[in-house]
C-alpha cells in the first residue's frame, strides 16, 4: 500500500506506507485524508526527496527505545548517516527544519500514546542526532570569526559586553 | 538564502548539546543570542564541570541542574580560598584504627568487634550529621570501607601455631554489619606466610580490594604480601609475595587494572652496593605467575641507607545511582603522589606521577618524559617536585594535593592546597594568597641523578597553591573531596586523641 504526498512545490510523492510511518506528522495525517493526498506546505521536494531517502534505509531498523530524556545521545553516526548529511549548507538547515516540522504536531500526543512516539525517532535522529550533530561539529574547532561568517551571524556585542565575555572565557584559551 | 543562523531558538540549543564544553564557551563568545541561550545552567553546569574535573553524578529527583550547579560553585569557592565552611574538634575514643572516605569517618580498635561511623555535614552532598555504630562479627585486625558501595571490609587473622596463619577478610554493610548483598562470597580466607602480627594496608577501587599484609614470618623474618580480589565475583586476582630480597612497602591502583607497588631492600643496614628500592607497576588484569611489572628503580639513600616510601593516590569511587551525590572527582584525572624519605637527615623527595587528562591542558614539550607504556594510557607523565626538607606529609584528592609546610614554630605545620587543575579559580575570584606555581625539573639533584627517571625532565606543571595563615600541630592527616581530617597527639598520658576536622 502506499501514499501520495504533495510537497510545497507542488510535487507528489508516491510513498510505500511502512516507509511513511516512519514520518509521525505523515502517519498522524493519514488517518484524516483517507485516500486524498497528504500536503506537505512547509517541505520541498528536493528535502522530502532527502527525508525519504533517510527512511527508507532505515525502514526496517528496530525501534529505539522510548527517549526519557535522560540524554544519553550516541555520539556515533553510521557511515550510511554521514554520506546522507554531507550535503551543502542549505539543504542541511532544509532538513533540520523539515524532519522538525514533520515531527512537530504528533509530539503532541508523545505523552499519551507511547507506540507512537516511538514512530517519531526517524524524524528525531535526522534532525537531531545527525543534522544537529553535523552543525555542532562544524562549530567545533572553529575561532568565534569563523562561526559568524559560516552562520552569517553578525556580532551584536557593544564592546563592553564582547571585553567581560571574553574575560569569562579566558581560562579556556590555552586547552 | 536560508542560513544556519537562522535556526529556530529549540534548534539552536539541540545544536548546542551536542557541542563539548570549549566549544559551548566559543558559542557563548559569538552574539548576544548564542550568548544568552549558553547561559542556561545546563550548557553553564557542562562547562564548569569540565573546568573543575569533575562529573555528573546520577540523576535524581533532589538534585535538578541549577542547584547541582549552584553547589558546584560553591564548593570551589570555598575550596580555593581556604574557606572552612565548618571546623570543629572532636574527641577520639582512644582506638587505634580510623579511616575517611566521602565524608564519613570511622573509627575501631583493634581485637575489639565494632566500628562506629561519623558522617559529617556537608554543603555539597546536603547529608546531615550522624553517627552509628555496627558490630562485627569477629575481632577486627583492621577495616576500611566505601561508603559509594556501603562497603566495610574487615580483616581478621586466624590459624594456630600449628597452621599457617590464615587471614579473614569479611565484606560487610557498613549500615548494619551484615555481610554484603553484593558480595559473591561474604568472607574470603586467605593462607599467608605473613604472621598474625601483621599490620595492613587496605585500599578499595570499586570492585578491586586490594590488601598489603606486613610483618614477619614463622622464622621472625620480615615479610609481606599483597593480595588483590574482586569482591563481587568472589574471585583472587592478584598476589605478590616479598621476594628477591625486596620487602613490599606500601601500593595503590593506579587505574582499573594497574597496581603500583613500592618495594625496598629487607635489610636496609646492610649497606651493600645493591640497596634500593623500587616502584613497580603491574597489570593486575594479567595472570599473576607471568606478570612482568614496569619497574622505576628509586634513588639511593645517603651513605646507603634505604628509603621510605609512602605513596597517596585517591581511590576513584564509582558512579553509582544509589549514592545521591551530584558529582563526581572525574575518575579520568588521576594524581598520585609518591614521597622518599631519606635517611638520615629526614630530606624528602617527591614524585608526582600524573594519569590524567589534565595533561591535555598543559603544553606539549618533546623532552617531557612519557612513560613508556602506552596500555596504561597515553596520557600518563611522570615529574619531580622540588624538595622540600619538611614536606613529609602528602595526600591527594581528585586534582589535589595536600601538604603540610613548616608553621611559624617548631613542629607546627601550615597546611597547603596545591590544585593541578590551574584552571580551577575562576579569574575574578582569584586572591591575593592565591599562587600560581609550577613544578619544574629537573631541579632535584636527588631525583636526577640517582633518580627514578631515565631522562631528564624539563616540563613545567603548572598548579594553584594557598596556604593556611594559621597553623597545626599534628600526627597524622586525612583527606577527602571536602574534609581534612587532623589527628593530633596522645593528650599527656592518656591515650585519648583529639581530630580536628576542616570542611570546605
Amino acid at each position: 500500500m502506499s501514499i501520495t504526498i504533495v510537497t510545497s512545490d507542488n510535487e507528489q510523492f508516491c510513498v510505500e506506507k511502512l516507509v511513511a510511518q516512519r514520518i509521525a506528522l505523515i502517519e498522524d495525517m493519514v488517518e484524516n485524508a483517507g485516500d486524498r493526498p497528504i500536503p506537505l506546505p512547509n517541505v520541498t521536494a528536493s528535502v522530502l526527496r532527502k527525508i525519504l531517502e533517510y527512511c527508507e534505509h532505515h525502514k526496517n531498523d528496530p525501534l529505539p527505545p522510548y527517549d526519557d530524556g535522560s540524554r544519553s545521545r550516541t555520539t556515533h553516526i553510521s557511515e550510511w548517516d554521514q554520506k546522507f548529511i554531507t550535503v551543502d549548507q542549505e539543504m542541511l538547515f532544509e532538513i533540520i527544519l523539515a524532519a522538525n516540522y514533520l515531527e512537530m504536531k504528533p509530539l503532541l500526543y508523545v505523552r499519551l500514546n507511547v507506540p507512537r512516539v516511538q514512530c517519531l525517532t526517524a524524524c528525531n535522529a535526522v534532525a537531531g542526532d545527525i543534522g544537529c550533530k553535523t552543525v555542532a561539529n562544524m562549530i567545533k574547532g572553529k575561532s568565534p570569526e569563523e562561526i559568524r561568517k559560516l552562520f552569517n551571524i553578525v556580532n551584536n556585542f557593544t564592546p563592553e559586553e564582547e571585553a567581560q565575555i571574553r574575560k569569562e572565557a579566558e581560562w579556556a584559551e590555552d586547552r | 538564502m536560508p542560513a544556519l543562523g537562522q535556526l529556530p531558538t529549540e534548534l539552536l540549543i539541540v545544536v548546542f548539546e551536542h557541542l563539548d564544553p570549549k566549544s559551548l564557551l566559543v558559542a557563548a563568545t559569538i552574539c548576544r543570542l548564542w550568548n544568552t541561550l549558553t547561559r542556561s545552567p545546563n550548557f553553564q553546569y557542562k562547562v564548569l564541570l569540565h573546568r573543575y574535573s569533575m562529573v555528573d553524578g546520577p540523576a535524581d529527583a533532589a538534585w535538578p541542574v541549577s542547584r547541582r550547579l549552584e553547589s558546584l560553585r560553591a564548593f570551589y569557592a570555598r575550596f580555593s580560598t581556604l574557606r572552612w565552611y565548618k571546623s570543629y574538634r572532636i574527641a577520639m575514643d582512644p582506638t587505634n584504627l580510623w579511616e575517611l572516605f566521602s565524608g564519613v569517618y570511622a573509627q575501631a580498635a583493634m581485637d575489639e568487634n565494632f566500628i562506629k561511623f561519623r558522617q559529617g555535614l556537608s554543603p555539597t552532598l546536603l547529608t546531615r550529621e550522624k553517627t552509628w555504630t555496627i558490630r562485627v562479627p569477629v575481632d577486627i585486625k583492621d577495616f576500611s570501607m566505601d561508603s559509594f558501595q556501603d562497603l566495610a571490609v574487615v580483616v581478621a587473622s586466624g590459624g594456630n601455631r600449628n597452621t599457617r596463619p590464615m587471614h579473614h577478610i569479611h565484606f560487610l554493610s557498613m549500615a548494619d554489619g551484615q555481610p554484603h548483598k553484593l558480595a559473591k562470597v561474604p568472607l574470603f580466607s586467605e593462607e599467608s606466610a605473613v604472621g598474625r602480627d601483621a599490620g595492613c594496608g587496605i585500599t578499595i577501587q570499586n570492585q578491586h580490594i586490594g590488601i598489603l599484609f606486613m610483618g614477619s614470618d614463622e622464622a621472625g623474618v620480615s615479610s609481606s604480601e599483597l593480595f588483590i580480589w574482586n569482591w563481587k565475583e568472589g574471585k583472587r586476582c592478584f598476589h605478590l609475595n616479598s621476594e628477591g630480597g625486596y620487602l613490599l612497602e606500601t601500593f595503590c591502583f593506579l587505574s582499573p587494572q594497574h597496581v603500583m607497588v613500592a618495594s625496598r631492600d629487607r635489610n636496609p643496614f646492610n649497606g651493600g652496593p645493591t640497596l634500593a628500592s623500587s616502584l613497580d607497576v603491574y597489570d593486575y588484569s594479567q595472570s599473576s605467575d607471568e606478570v612482568v611489572p614496569h619497574r622505576f628503580l628509586l634513588p639511593r639513600g645517603m651513605n646507603g641507607m634505604a628509603l621510605d616510601i609512602d605513596i597517596s593516590c585517591e581511590a576513584v569511587p564509582e558512579l553509582n545511582k544509589d549514592v545521591g551525590r551530584p558529582f563526581y572527582t572525574s575518575p579520568h584525572q588521576r594524581i598520585c603522589v609518591v614521597s622518599f624519605f631519606l635517611f638520615p637527615g629526614f630530606n624528602t623527595g617527591n614524585v608526582i606521577f600524573f594519569t590524567s587528562s589534565l595533561l591535555d591542558y598543559m603544553r606539549e614539550e618533546p623532552d617531557m618524559h612519557i612513560i613508556p607504556w602506552n596500555h596504561w594510557g597515553n596520557k600518563t607523565r611522570v615529574t619531580g617536585w622540588r624538595r622540600d626538607n619538611s614536606v613529609y606529609k602528602i595526600r591527594t584528592s581528585g586534582t589535589r594535593v595536600v601538604r603540610f609546610v613548616p608553621g611559624n614554630g617548631p613542629r607546627v605545620c601550615n597546611i597547603q592546597v596545591c590544585d593541578f587543575n590551574p584552571y580551577a579559580i575562576p579569574e575574578q575570584e582569584k586572591l591575593e594568597h592565591v599562587k600560581q606555581r609550577y613544578v619544574e625539573g629537573p631541579t632535584d639533584e636527588v631525583l636526577i641523578q640517582r633518580g627514578i627517571l631515565d631522562e631528564p625532565i624539563s616540563s613545567q606543571l603548572p598548579y594553584l597553591e594557598t596556604t593556611t595563615k594559621g597553623s597545626f600541630r599534628h600526627k597524622y592527616v586525612m583527606i577527602d573531596h571536602e574534609n581534612i581530617y587532623l589527628l593530633g597527639n596522645s593528650v599527656s598520658q592518656s591515650p585519648e586523641r583529639e581530630l580536628e576536622v576542616l570542611s570546605f
